[in-house]
């Protein structure tokens, strides 16, 4: 049963090295993480794997982390899916300021949490 | 006053004594009565008395007169009555010619002298005369059948006295200066021989043989036609007198040609004579010096016309129609070097530039044919040492004109003024080149506003052009716009507040050019200063847009470089926390220093990027707000409990006093932000003791006070903490780490919101406390910045 309640993340995160402190830390915090390192790649994999939460990066090459949760939003499953925005960009800035008011996400700042805030975070989320 | 009087009274003395004396002296040649005499020179003496000192003079004439009788013949009423008549004849004489004949100038014109004849010699005399005789009949001494012969004794001898010795004292008298006999000595000697001889001859009974019958008194004659006319008034009336007294003493010893049997006939004749020859010889010396001067001041208008013309610079010449000179003037020297002689007979054309030559062809052939037309030109003429001289020449049509018949030319020579005025237009043309090679806009206005220079830059960034600009008010066609596109009034712009203030003013403004697009800029304006009055202001101006291009992209750089810096900077940070967390294995206890150390590094790496990227946003303008409610007292326990680890760390006390719980309008995160600096300040400069926090209700303002009992910072350096990149390293630095952004920033971030922050109290050692408000109604509209 232990197998079964595996959450799903996926993680959608351009930086290899990033992208692979979060799934160590996600693993040992027995998630079944998944890797995209692109927009549209990770566009694709969410739609594929339906994951239970997604932690998406935004300035990603080729489609924007923005861009990736609008088309997100208006599938019937992804509108309902959690998202974490996990950015290096401040809450203020316009980019995120919009996307915020009409599609409403959480956002962590990278710099300012460590992977277990963001464990945390995510476990408050689908809990 | 006294000495005055004394004066006056020795004068009087002098006078009478002199009239007495010669008085005395013709009384003893008095024939026909005691009291008559054909010789009476006082009669002269004293209206020359009277014409030099005045009538106040007539004291003296009466008691001169007085005595000369009463020491004579006369009783003391006879005497009185013969005065009484010499005082009156003296001023009626005296008074006439003051009226008629020029006072005592009387002897300068030939009319005055025959009014002197008339007035002085022929009529006062009589007054005298009847006087005097009637009174001697009076008294007895003379009968009345001898009337006719005594008075007529006593009238010629005053009409002699009167024109002998009246102009002998003036001419005396008169300032000349001394220049007698100037360069004519040795003439003077041979005159006055020749005056003793002739005198003699005629007078004296030189002569072997009796003569009386001849009339050798022509030869009186030439003496004085030689000494009127080569000598002055003043020696021809001096040879008079001294004829006078040879001729008096030669006749009185029965010699010359007037001695009679009778002395008185004898004298009376003689008078007769001597009163005709100084009436000729003084008019002939009157008319004489009168033609004397009218020729010296012919000779000297002439010598000051010649000396003109010699010296002048201008010349003049004449030439014919083909410009063949047949005159120039000496001053043509002066002009070009070449004497007339040099030049006559030559064809002007061949000194004129030849660049120049057409020009002057050209303007001749416009005058010649058309009598009385002038011209004039500037050309370039060859100098005799060889040096081409600029000369206005002026050329006047004046064949027809019968006394010349020739074409007049004035010349001028301008190659100063020609020099000078290059001078002044390259000086100009340098100051202008150099005032449109500042590559700034300069535009300067009088203290009214009216625009009075521009230079090229100015017509190139605002697309008007100088002299459209030239004269306007600034204002009226200037538009200037404030950062925030609004139109500067007025009593706003740079200029004028230049010339209200008198101080030089610097500012950032939108420029408008002419049509209609702006530019940024950065405009300095001047007050104009002359002597210590404000006449003006001048505006220097240049466009910033490239520099704000610049700075836009800085900021741009900063911003990205920034973000880039941050994903390493999370990945390291993400690995130590898991590290630290034991997400590895427990790491070896020897790596627990190294690893907090690197934590740290990364955080204060982490902060540096982070107060980068916030002062780029700050100076880009590009601040956004997240406005939203929150309750003041939540935030700060929130940022308290986040600082919690380090007040344990330094083991700082943490007092709470009092917080309010209020709701206010602001931006959660950059309250947070200033609260982690100040708080995070207070921790950093604080070494033990506490730190207080506090926050009260002032006005429509929340206050926040962060208390410390840290280092403290000095007054002077209170104002400084706020500045970017000011860290007050002597005082309160230590090992503390920082970019000295965090109060800049806080700051800014505060005043966004509507808010402040400052130092509230502070003291070297005695700690700090800082104060942040926030308003707690809408902070957009306690906006300022």
């Amino acid at each position: 049963m232990e197998e079964a309640r595996k959450k799903k993340i996926l993680l959608v995160e351009d930086d290899k090295t990033l992208s692979e402190m979060y799934q160590n830390k996600f693993s040992l915090e027995n998630f079944d993480i998944i890797v995209a390192y692109s927009g549209t790649e990770g566009l694709q994999m969410a739609l594929q794997h339906k994951p239970d939460l997604i932690l998406l990066d935004i300035l990603l090459p080729g489609m924007d982390g923005m861009n990736v949760m609008k088309n997100l939003r208006s599938d019937p499953w992804g509108k309902d899916v959690p998202i974490i925005m996990l950015t290096n960009l401040n809450a203020d800035d316009n980019i995120i300021k919009g996307v915020m008011e009409d599609h409403p996400a959480y956002y962590l700042m990278k710099s300012n949490s460590d992977p277990a805030t963001v464990v945390e975070k995510v476990k408050e989320v689908i809990k | 006053m006294q000495k005055d009087v004394k004066k006056k009274a020795g004068a009087i003395f002098v006078l009478a004594l002199f009239y007495f004396i010669t008085g005395k002296l013709g009384l003893s040649l008095a024939f026909i009565n005691e009291s008559a005499t054909a010789v009476w020179p006082p009669s002269g003496i004293a209206i020359a008395a009277y014409l030099l000192l005045g009538y106040r003079a007539w004291p003296a004439i009466f008691i001169g007169a007085f005595f000369t009788n009463v020491t004579t013949a006369g009783t003391i009423a006879t005497s009185l009555g013969i005065a009484m008549g010499n005082t009156l004849e003296g001023l009626a004489a005296a008074y006439l010619v003051n009226k008629f004949a020029n006072g005592k100038n009387v002897f300068y014109r030939a009319q005055d002298i025959f009014k002197f004849i008339v007035f002085a010699a022929l009529l006062s005399t009589t007054i005298s005369a009847n006087i005097g005789v009637l009174t001697l009949i009076l008294g007895g001494q003379v009968l009345w059948q001898n009337f006719l012969p005594v008075w007529f004794t006593w009238w010629m001898g005053d009409a002699t006295g009167v024109l002998i010795f009246t102009p002998f004292i003036i001419f005396w008298r008169a300032h000349h200066p001394l220049q007698l006999l100037k360069g004519k000595k040795l003439e003077a000697l041979i005159l006055f021989i020749t005056l003793m001889l002739i005198g003699g001859i005629v007078f004296g009974g030189f002569l072997p043989g009796n003569h009386s019958a001849d009339p050798l008194e022509f030869l009186v004659i030439p003496i004085i036609i030689w000494v009127a006319f080569r000598f002055g008034r003043r020696e021809t009336i001096t040879a008079i007198v001294a004829l006078s007294i040879i001729a008096i003493s030669g006749t009185l010893r029965g010699y010359g040609p007037f001695a009679r049997d009778s002395q008185n006939q004898s004298l009376l004749l003689l008078q007769s004579f001597m009163s005709i020859t100084t009436v000729t010889a003084l008019s002939l010396a009157v008319a004489v010096s009168e033609r004397r001067k009218v020729e010296e001041a012919l000779t000297n208008s002439e010598q000051r016309f010649k000396a003109l013309i010699e010296k002048s610079s201008e010349a003049i010449s004449l030439t014919d129609a083909d410009g063949i000179i047949s005159y120039v003037t000496p001053s043509f020297t002066n002009v070009l070097g070449y004497s007339p002689q040099e030049i006559i007979g030559k064809s002007g054309f061949t000194i004129i530039h030849p660049d120049d030559k057409d020009y002057a062809v050209e303007a001749t052939s416009s005058i010649v044919g058309h009598p009385g037309k002038s011209v004039t030109v500037a050309i370039r003429c060859l100098h005799k040492d060889g040096s081409w001289r600029y000369v206005e020449i002026t050329s006047t049509n004046l064949i027809n004109n019968p006394s010349l018949q020739a074409v007049v030319s004035n010349f001028h020579d301008i190659t100063e003024l020609v020099k000078t005025e290059d001078r002044i237009m390259s000086e100009k043309s340098r100051a202008e080149a150099l005032l449109n090679s500042i590559g700034d806009g300069i535009l300067a206005t009088d203290q009214e506003g009216k625009i009075i220079l521009v230079n090229k830059v100015v017509e190139d960034l605002l697309g008007w052009k100088e002299k459209d600009l030239m004269g306007k008010r600034s204002f009226d066609i200037l538009l200037i716009e404030d950062e925030k596109k609004n139109v500067l009034l007025e009593k706003d712009r740079p200029l004028t507040i230049a010339i209200k203030t008198g101080k030089k003013i610097t500012a950032t403004h939108y420029l408008v050019r002419k049509n209609g697009t702006k530019f940024p800029a950065r405009v300095t304006a001047t007050p104009i200063m002359l002597n210590g009055k404000i006449v003006g202001a001048i505006k220097v101006f240049h466009d910033i847009t490239q520099e704000r291009e610049v700075d836009e992209m800085k900021t741009e750089f900063i911003s990205l470089a920034s973000h880039e810096l941050r994903t390493p900077l999370s990945a390291i940070k993400g690995f130590i926390s898991m590290i630290n967390n034991g997400d590895y294995g427990k790491p070896g206890e020897k790596l627990d220093r190294p690893l907090k150390l690197v934590a740290q590094s990364t955080e204060r790496l982490i902060n540096i990027v982070n107060e980068m990227l916030n002062v780029s946003r700050i100076e880009a303008n590009r601040v956004q707000l997240a406005m939203g409610k929150l309750y003041i007292d939540e935030i700060i326990n929130e940022v308290l409990a986040n600082l919690k680890p380090l007040f344990s760390q330094k083991g700082i006390k943490l007092v709470i006093e009092k917080l309010e719980h209020v709701n206010i309008n602001s931006d959660k995160e950059k309250i947070i932000e200033i609260l982690n600096n100040l708080i995070g300040n207070a921790i950093k400069f604080t070494d033990k003791g506490k730190i207080t926090i506090t926050t009260k209700v002032q006005k429509d303002h929340l206050i926040i006070l962060v208390n410390d009992t840290g280092s403290g910072i000095e007054k002077r350096d209170q104002a400084k903490l706020f500045s970017k990149f000011e860290q007050l390293k002597s005082k309160r630095a230590g090992n503390v780490a920082g970019t000295g952004l965090g109060l800049y920033i806080s700051r800014e971030f505060a005043r966004k919101l509507g808010g402040d922050i400052w130092v509230d109290r502070s003291e070297l050692g005695m700690g700090s406390t800082f104060a942040l408000s926030l308003p707690m109604s809408d902070p957009e509209k306690n906006y300022k910045n």
